[in-house]
């Protein structure tokens, strides 16, 4: 999967079937809880302690600063405890996982980032909107909480409200991973063209090169009748991003608009044989249990976990909760590179070595799999 | 742009939202449109299957679509309902589910003449479409089902006559879905287009289990099928020119089709929903060959180039510029797509602008209609909602397997969501499929029937009061086929100008709207109708009462040498 799918922007995903467009927003929200929790952890790193219940400003600090952390250790499952053979038992484990983070850290936007993806990954998108409520009562001007209300919003087919949450955090964090194109997408819906544009065509440093946001500032663009400028953006897009398939698709609708047949024909013709080639690759994706794909989520949430006690500095939970990410997907790259890291600075080097060991396994037998599968 | 620069666009924006939301409300809170749940008062007792035992083939979800259509020709328009069967390893039961005809008898009540006329075909039935195949003045039935197809020829009698093997339209085994008559070639006898889904069998069903329970798959779980062309012989039979008419020259996932003239040159072609997959539109040359155009056209994908779960489809001119758009319903978390004809037969989506999707997107959309129900001359759009997967609310609490059905009004060119001031929020949930829409009282104001799986259907009485006023019009052709089939009308009343085209299958894999019908708003009169007939005659008509339904007879009012005849109306008769 190329590195802009993984972006949090819903608007980009490619469709699949039916059924597999259920496990894939599964993965592509596992991916972007995973994704926002990096982004929320950055701009948590980034803030001084705050008084209690007050706005966590920003500042450089990768430690979870103490008085946040409030409840008391309750132990989880270790590397060593079966795993769950059933959705619903790594569903109850992940959930269990979620409420010990938000108990033990009550004021990290982390632990109840993590927890509110979960609920929305096990499709409770009302319990995860009243997480996120919850953290913007006691935190009114948190962008994150506008941006995952607005994303929630958006989801359930409530466009004014998305637009307005959305709005919110823009104006908040503009800087926010995916709240710009999100709401450039909400007015789009609106109807409300000049304004998406507008919005998309801010300079943020964040989405400067990000070929989602030229992809959709084409389109509005194009609803803004503005097929120069639509054909700049879409032309951006296949700088940044050859491999996406859509930038093709605009790039010909914008040729056409401006009369450029044999240009817009040449465009078409490349988005056809694309498109062709990714219904052929979903048809092998296909799965018959998401079964897998939900472990695998499970084992991010347990390394981002491991992150947040490791920034709290509490290793030894950092620790457990990486081996459980392991023991939960055996082929988790990640919960090994971080224990690897963890293992160094400990100057444990029998851990060391079987975790290097591990990790090359782990790479061999992906790099075969990859073969098998012609890529 | 600086911080302030963003403040000020959001600002703007947010101001521009909030205007947009008062329009939209005052909107919302001014239609006139009601719509009451006459169901339990119709007398109809139909009950839908979908055949399933627990097994979850893929043809259990796509079942079914319904007709609507003057059968018997007393002046009332009758329901027909398709059934599913129990498929494999579901219990039989005696008697087995079959299609239902319910038969008008005025004031909104129906009978079952289900086994006097005929039609009840035990099949699991998916797609049909209604028209007179033989021109003998009756309506004949084509119904699509996964399994041999059946076409049910009118003896005029109030009685159908299987004559399937005859004209050789059953087409083997495939997954049948939406059917269209249309006549391709212009020679005065109706073809045949029968889309065909995935091809499934027993053999490749594979069970599913996403989140830890059973799912339904998906189109992509199975190879795409190409549709099938019946050229209509003129003598009672059929000859499959699939592959000659370049029909089969790609293969899709049809579901809901909708034929029309879409670039006005005289012709019908025919576009097709394809579920996840690139839509179709095959152009007519005029002698029934077919190029597939759907990429070029605009039509293929929405216009981030995305193929949607497209389900079903209708055309209409929603913006009155003289051109038929193209209306689709779609699957969960996608918009439906309104693609705007801009005026050469080229398609631009404008859900957007138009807010075409308004309150929708969480839902799976089938059946649909662009469907003028306050009788203000422009149409609004239907949308028939409800979940493949019955246990979905199991995974996902954004959407349901029951759900309300959406009604959005046409306000000025943009659409409002109007479903809980005209009744349907009131209602029931039910997850719906097929949906048809025609005046079934025959009191000017167009109904709605809604074929829900898995339970019974919904009436929905049009009791809109707002004294606008109408006219329907149906046509009779001679030298075309007998029911105008691809016939265009144009209505003009002083400024108000109109324009559909009769369709033989619509819909989501249905069929409904045979007689055309205009609403006028408070115009008394029509001043100019004129019908272009396929094939190229022309009529035209001048001065026309409103609220009454007009037949027009082919060549019954000639244009001549630039000169307008206003020699009979056709047979008008008052409402």
């Amino acid at each position: 999967m190329p590195w802009f799918s993984e972006q949090p922007e819903p608007v980009m995903e490619q469709t699949p079937s039916r059924v597999g467009r259920l496990v894939k927003r599964g993965l592509v929200l596992g991916g972007a809880t995973a994704i926002g929790l990096v982004i929320v952890a950055t701009i948590f790193r980034g803030r001084p302690v705050p008084p209690d219940g007050e706005v966590l400003p920003e500042s450089p600090n990768r430690e979870v600063p103490a008085h946040l952390v409030r409840g008391p250790r309750s132990a989880g499952p270790s590397a060593d405890t079966p795993v769950p053979e059933t959705y619903e038992g790594l569903k109850e484990e992940s959930l269990a996982l979620g409420a010990r983070l938000v108990q033990r850290y009550p004021d990290a936007i982390e632990a109840l980032d993590l927890l509110a993806s979960m609920h929305d990954r096990f499709g409770n998108l009302a319990e995860a909107t009243r997480c996120w409520h919850q953290w913007l009562d006691r935190h009114p001007e948190s962008a994150e909480a506008y941006f995952r209300l607005g994303r929630f919003a958006r989801e359930k087919g409530k466009h004014e409200e998305a637009a307005e949450y959305l709005e919110k955090a823009f104006r908040r964090a503009p800087s926010l991973p995916g709240v710009q194109i999100h709401l450039g997408e909400s007015l789009m819906t609106l109807a409300k063209m000049d304004e998406a544009v507008a919005v998309l065509e801010a300079d943020v440093d964040e989405t400067r090169n990000n070929p989602n946001r030229f992809l959709l500032l084409g389109h509005a663009r194009l609803q803004a009748q503005q097929y120069e400028k639509a054909k700049d953006a879409f032309r951006r897009v296949v700088e940044l991003a050859p491999e996406m398939t859509h930038a093709y698709f605009g790039l010909a609708t914008a040729c056409a608009k401006l009369g450029q047949a044999e240009e817009a024909k040449k465009h078409f013709d490349e988005f056809a044989k694309r498109k062709d080639r990714e219904i052929a690759a979903d048809r092998a994706d296909v799965l018959q249990n998401d079964l897998p794909a939900v472990r695998q989520v499970a084992a991010v949430w347990y390394v981002r976990a491991g992150e947040l006690f490791e920034r709290a500095g509490d290793e030894a939970e950092a620790e457990a909760h990486w081996l459980r990410a392991g023991a939960i997907h055996p082929a988790d790259k990640e919960s090994r590179q971080s224990l690897l890291r963890l293992y160094q600075r400990q100057g444990r080097a029998d851990r060391v070595a079987r975790v290097e060991e591990e990790l090359r396994k782990i790479v061999s037998q992906q790099g075969s799999l990859d073969d098998r599968k012609g890529r | 742009m600086t911080a302030k620069g963003v403040d000020r666009t959001a600002a703007r924006a947010a101001g521009a939202c909030l205007t947009w939301l008062l329009l939209v409300s005052a909107a919302g809170a001014q239609s006139a449109i009601r719509l009451r749940d006459a169901t339990a008062e119709s007398g109809i007792a139909f009950r839908h299957t979908d055949g399933s035992g627990g097994h979850r083939y893929i043809v259990e979800t796509v079942a079914s679509g319904l007709a609507t259509l003057d059968y018997d020709g007393d002046g009332l328009t009758d329901v027909y309902f398709l059934n599913g069967a129990p498929l494999k390893g579901t219990p039989w039961t005696e008697p087995p589910p079959r299609n239902a005809l319910y038969r008008n008898l005025g004031g909104f009540r129906f009978e079952d003449v289900t086994q006097k006329s005929g039609v009840g075909d035990t099949g699991h039935g998916l797609g049909v479409a209604a028209a007179d195949f033989d021109n003998d003045g009756h309506l004949d039935l084509y119904v699509s089902n996964y399994g041999p197809k059946i076409l049910y020829r009118n003896n005029g009698d109030g009685t159908f006559t299987d004559v399937t093997r005859r004209a050789g339209v059953a087409d083997g085994s495939k997954v049948g879905a939406g059917a269209c008559f249309l006549d391709a070639d212009a020679d005065g006898h109706l073809d045949l287009y029968v889309a065909n889904y995935v091809r499934f069998t027993y053999d490749n069903h594979v069970p599913r289990t996403i989140r830890g329970v059973p799912m339904y798959h998906g189109p992509r779980d199975y190879d795409p099928s190409p549709a099938t062309f019946f050229r209509n012989n003129g003598d009672g039979t059929f000859a499959d020119l699939s592959k000659e008419s370049g029909i089969a020259s790609v293969a899709g996932t049809g579901m809901g089709t909708v034929c029309f003239d879409c670039d006005a040159d005289g012709d019908t072609d025919v576009f097709v929903c394809n579920d996840v997959r690139a839509n179709f539109l095959f152009l007519n040359d005029g002698t029934g060959k077919f190029v597939e155009s759907g990429l070029i056209r605009g039509v293929a994908y929405n216009f981030y180039g995305q193929a949607n779960g497209s389900m079903g489809a209708d055309c209409g001119d929603f913006d009155r510029d003289g051109w038929l758009d193209l209306f689709m319903t779609d699957y969960q978390n996608e918009l439906p797509v309104l693609y705007k004809n801009l005026g050469n037969g080229f398609f631009e989506d404008f859900t957007f602008r138009t807010g075409a999707g308004a309150g929708s997107l969480p839902y799976v959309k089938w059946g649909t209609g662009f469907v003028d129900f306050d009788n203000d001359g422009d149409l609004d759009l239907f949308l028939a909602c409800g979940h493949i997967q019955d246990n979905i609310e199991r995974v996902d609490d954004s959407t349901a397997y029951e759900t309300y059905n959406v009604l959005l009004e046409n306000v000025g060119g943009k659409f409002v969501d109007v479903s809980a001031q005209c009744g349907l929020r009131s209602l029931p949930k039910r997850s719906a499929r097929g949906a048809a829409f025609d005046d079934l009282d025959n009191d000017g104001r167009i109904d709605v029937v809604v074929l829900n799986s898995r339970r019974e259907p919904t009436l929905l009485r049009n009791e809109t009061a707002n004294g606008n006023h109408f006219l329907d019009v149906r046509l009779q052709g001679v030298k075309s086929n007998r029911d105008g089939v691809g016939a265009q009308v144009t209505v003009i009343a002083g400024e108000l100008i109109q324009r559909a085209e009769v369709h033989s299958g619509r819909g989501y894999q249905g069929h409904f709207g045979t007689r055309l019908h205009f609403g006028l708003g408070q115009r008394q009169k029509v001043d100019r109708i004129e019908v272009r007939w396929l094939g190229g005659g022309l009529d035209v008509l001048l001065d026309a009462p409103a609220d009454r339904l007009l037949t027009i007879r082919e060549g019954s009012s000639r244009k001549e040498r630039g000169q307008e005849h206003r020699r009979g109306l056709g047979s008008g008769r008052d409402l």
